[in-house]
């Protein structure tokens, strides 16, 4: 049971994400952004359309997003970490 | 997502996880690909250990998917048929998803919960022994630079972390972290009865590293895993290096290690190059916990 519970966590917690910390002076010209900037550059995409990027599939084969339309799609990024 | 996709896509909804650059390296041993068959890795992994039946697609080494879509490590998005991103979060919400598919393609009943799925999500393989070494413990704020191999016959096996500390960030003058991480999904280790890894430092002008050379430690058990580590001074001097001219003036690292493949039975000596801007690496993600044993938090 815990093992199954710990694993089931572990699933969860897979999409665990970076928040990233800014610093601004010296390196500052390539800094990154913060979480809460992040969250309002995503927020910020509704109702506009899906940008057309090349892609893979989980096999390698190349793929454009544009070819993902015809039907509701939904998209979920994560990582092993 | 997984209840939601077991519930929506016999009606026509498709999912996809995206997968992206790492978020937080060294978390179960794992760190950032450098080539795309490596991410590719990086997708099966993340398929065998989830147990996942989702579809997944890999985003590109140049992270355009990522960017294109706010940059945000666990975003989720719906799309219509035409094209149209009709929501869009910053961080994935099951529960906020299901709603949104019960307004848009009506309700599911009974709902499809956790338990139904009888996933079988695995642990990541471990690999050859960790905790041998001691990890650096470094107190300081750390960002990650740009790290790029340049051309090798042999596949990175070894994947070089660069990270600057605050002080240098701030005032030019700090601390950079070397890390030499075994890639574990290329399923080597160090050969300890061969020399230690070494590297070599080669700087542009107006940059400075010291030492310009280091030489890892000796071990006295004949494999592990744990990562190579270093700290060195850095110097910067923009009235020499204008701020930018820093994306054209990479230091270079060379390093020199032997790795062995038990599985494929070879043991051989490797030389490799990578090219490091100090430029920060808004995708090489934040690392937890380093100095845990065998690499950042564990699950």
């Amino acid at each position: 049971m815990f093992t199954q519970y710990r694993f089931s966590l572990m699933a969860l917690s897979l999409f665990w994400a970076l928040i990233v910390i800014d610093f601004t002076p010296i390196l500052a010209q390539v800094g990154g952004r913060t979480g809460g900037a992040q969250f309002s550059q995503v927020t910020r995409l509704l109702d506009t359309t899906l940008p057309t990027v090349s892609v893979f599939d989980a096999q390698g084969n190349p793929l454009s997003t544009a070819s993902l339309r015809g039907s509701y799609t939904v998209f979920v990024f994560g990582c092993l970490t | 997502m997984e209840t939601v996709a077991v519930d929506y896509a016999p009606r026509g909804v498709k999912f996809y996880y995206i997968y992206k650059a790492l978020a937080h390296p060294e978390n179960n041993g794992y760190i950032q690909p450098f080539t795309l068959e490596e991410r590719l890795l990086h997708v099966q992994e993340a398929k065998r250990t989830l147990g996942s039946g989702i579809e997944w697609i890999c985003d590109n080494m140049d992270n355009g998917l990522k960017a294109a879509l706010g940059g945000a490590p666990n975003s989720e998005f719906i799309i219509d048929p035409t094209g149209k991103i009709i929501r869009a979060r910053g961080w994935s919400n099951a529960t906020s998803l299901r709603t949104d598919l019960e307004n848009l393609i009506g309700k599911v009943s009974p709902a499809t919960m956790i338990a139904d799925l009888k996933m079988k999500p695995v642990a990541p393989k471990r690999p050859t022994a960790t905790g041998i070494v001691p990890r650096i413990q470094i107190n300081s704020v750390m960002r990650a630079v740009q790290v790029m191999p340049l051309e090798s016959d042999e596949p990175y096996y070894v994947k070089l972390r660069v990270e600057v500390d605050e002080s240098f960030m701030n005032e030019g003058l700090g601390m950079a972290y070397l890390g030499f991480h075994l890639d574990p999904l290329l399923h080597v280790h160090w050969n300890n009865l061969a020399a230690p890894i070494q590297f070599r430092v080669r700087c542009p002008v107006g940059i400075t590293m010291g030492p310009g050379a280091g030489r890892g430690p000796e071990i006295k058990v004949e494999a592990d895993g744990d990562p190579r580590e270093f700290l060195v001074g850095l110097e910067w001097d923009a009235s020499i290096l204008p701020a930018n001219r820093l994306a054209n003036s990479p230091v270079i690292i060379e390093v020199d290690y032997f790795a062995c493949h038990d599985d494929l039975g070879w043991c051989k000596p490797i030389r490799q190059q990578y090219e490091v801007r100090l430029l920060v690496d808004r995708n090489a993600g934040s690392v937890r916990g380093r100095g845990a044993r065998g690499g950042g938090r564990r699950r």
